[in-house]
């Protein structure tokens, strides 16, 4: 509620000093919401500071968190001789070079066809006159009851696709009359199998559909040894590497698929963290000293401060002890930065150390994005709560000047009926005076020739 | 006696309420300046050369009366100017909500 100021008008020669004690009151009572709003606007300013840290908190938590994957996964990537297949390493993979050959078949669906066309797809019968038919697919037999009304093409469609059997049913239309419409069944998956549909239970004679497609399994070797499966992406066979078959091999062509460790995403991620680390560092230098922020003082400061001193500070368990082992350095002014050449010219045994100073995220330094992420977590974060607790205090805030505004606005408006009554008053009373003494004068002048008795 | 001597007598009796009214706070008052202005009115010009003297007196003792009605009026005026001044008991409360609220106050340390 706020204060809507109301303006005098009075009658009398007092109604200037009335609407100045208005005036007056009003500014006075107003005076304690004027300072509530103040501190309001503190609060907000603290609120937006606190959230822009929180912010750079976790960027640089999530830093040290990529960081970790990397440590853990080796920052392993996998490599195809041929474009016939395409390799990516994924999270459990190891270093290693694998040879594919002998691809014979790639997996594709069945596919099945009705062996005779059909005039009408919504009117003529599929059965032989029972209204029953069976299908057979993915191993599994199912009885198809229909009805008059949906014994034709249209009708067996949607009910063998009712029966999430892993095939979908369509009709074709072929536009060759007179029987233009066949029903097409083929498998939602690759790999062989039997698709039929049948007008006798259990015969298979009674089929009405020709193999259009059996359906194929991915057929290849795998440094030799032959592997079978149901699909063109095959994850089953090295562990943590994804293979995704293009096409066939030529006789005797062999595929080499090499997983071993790639450095541009270590020095990708290096520099995102040193990047993090100094957008973060910078927002705090900036709530201390003699120019401090809204946040001087404030725990929170504290706290990010003595995280990021366990940073830099950070010792590794192994043969690398410190972050300028991996190219990073801190000048005097507190600016971190990288250098990337440390990376590239690390031979493979210095990239496990590098790896084992990263961690795992529960290990090494990205161990310490929990510590960040404890301060930083939007649900049970320390700094959330401070947050909350701004949110509160401003609530709170926000009813006393609702309060206080609200008594601003009734004292106003007795004060205004008060004063618009003595102006009344003295007004009519001047009035009065003035016709008595009119009348008094004007009984003396006829009397005695002058005003005064 | 005369119509304008009734009159005045009236107006003096209707002055002596008025300023009782007023001294009372007693918003009857506001009867009494209404009659006594309606009195005023008739009375201007009924007015002769011949009015006694003692009508004469009363009007002037009508005069007085209502020289004090305006210092009552003022008197309720300056009651309000007093409440103003109460108004700096607010002030003070003002200056204190600053400190409860201020940068290192208690209420927004959540360690507290």
């Amino acid at each position: 509620m706020s204060i809507t100021p109301l303006s005098f008008t009075g009658i009398s020669k007092f109604s200037n000093d009335f609407q100045t004690i208005l005036n007056r009151s009003v500014s006075i009572a107003s005076l304690p919401a004027k300072l509530l709003e103040n501190e309001q606007k503190s609060i907000l300013d603290k609120k937006m500071a606190v959230a822009d840290l929180r912010s750079a908190v976790s960027d640089l938590a999530s830093s040290l968190t990529q960081a970790g994957r990397l440590g853990s996964g080796g920052a392993l990537t996998a490599i195809s001789s041929s474009t016939t297949v395409v390799a990516t390493a994924g999270s459990g993979a190891a270093p290693g070079s694998y040879v594919i050959s002998d691809i014979s078949s790639l997996a594709a669906p069945a596919v099945a066809t009705s062996a005779s066309g059909y005039a009408n797809s919504s009117t003529a019968q599929v059965s032989s006159g029972d209204h029953k038919l069976q299908i057979v697919a993915g191993g599994v037999e199912r009885t198809i009851d229909l009805t008059a009304a949906t014994d034709n093409l249209e009708g067996v469609r949607d009910a063998i696709n009712r029966l999430n059997l892993g095939v979908a049913a369509s009709v074709i239309d072929t536009h060759q009359e007179p029987q233009r419409y066949f029903l097409s069944i083929n498998a939602t998956s690759p790999g062989e199998q039997t698709i039929e549909l049948r007008r006798v239970a259990d015969d298979p004679a009674s089929n009405l559909l020709e193999v259009t497609n059996p359906g194929s399994n991915a057929k290849f070797k795998v440094n030799g040894r032959d592997v079978t499966v149901t699909s063109n992406s095959v994850s089953s066979v090295v562990t943590g590497v994804n293979l995704e078959l293009k096409g066939l091999t030529a006789a005797g062509e062999a595929i080499h698929v090499a997983v071993s460790a790639d450095r541009t995403p270590v020095s990708s991620a290096l520099q995102a963290f040193v990047d993090a680390y100094n957008a973060l560092s910078r927002k705090v230098d900036a709530q201390i000293g003699k120019n401090a922020g809204v946040l001087t003082g404030d725990p929170v400061v504290f706290n990010i401060s003595d995280r990021l001193r366990e940073v830099i500070g950070f010792q590794g368990p192994g043969a690398f002890r410190s972050l300028s082992d991996l190219g990073i350095t801190l000048d005097s002014a507190g600016v971190m930065s990288f250098d990337s050449t440390a990376i590239t010219w690390m031979g493979s045994a210095e990239l496990q150390h590098a790896f084992e100073f990263l961690g795992d995220g529960a290990t090494g330094l990205s161990s310490l994005a929990l510590h960040l992420t404890a301060l930083s977590d939007p649900v049970n974060g320390f700094m959330r709560s401070q947050l909350s607790s701004y949110d509160e205090a401003d609530s709170r805030l926000t009813q006393q000047i609702s309060d206080i505004n609200a008594r601003v606005n009734a004292m106003q408006a007795t004060m205004m009926a008060r004063l618009q009554a003595a102006d009344t008053l003295l007004a009519s009373l001047e009035s009065q005076q003035n016709m008595l003494t009119a009348t008094i004068d004007s009984l003396n002048l006829v009397t005695n020739g002058r005003k005064d008795q | 006696m005369s119509d304008p001597d009734r009159l005045v007598r009236e107006l003096e009796s209707c002055s002596v309420a008025l300023l009782e009214a007023l001294r009372r706070r007693d918003a009857i008052y506001l009867e009494y300046l209404q009659r006594r202005e309606q009195l005023l009115a008739r009375l201007f010009g009924m007015v002769a050369p011949n009015t006694g003297p003692e009508a004469r007196a009363a009007l002037e003792r009508v005069r007085i009366l209502g020289n004090l009605a305006v210092v009552e009026a003022q008197r309720m005026r300056h009651a309000v100017a007093t409440d103003l001044a109460a108004l700096e008991q607010e002030r003070r409360i003002a200056k204190g909500l600053r400190e409860v609220c201020g940068p290192h106050s208690l209420s927004l340390d959540v360690r507290a």
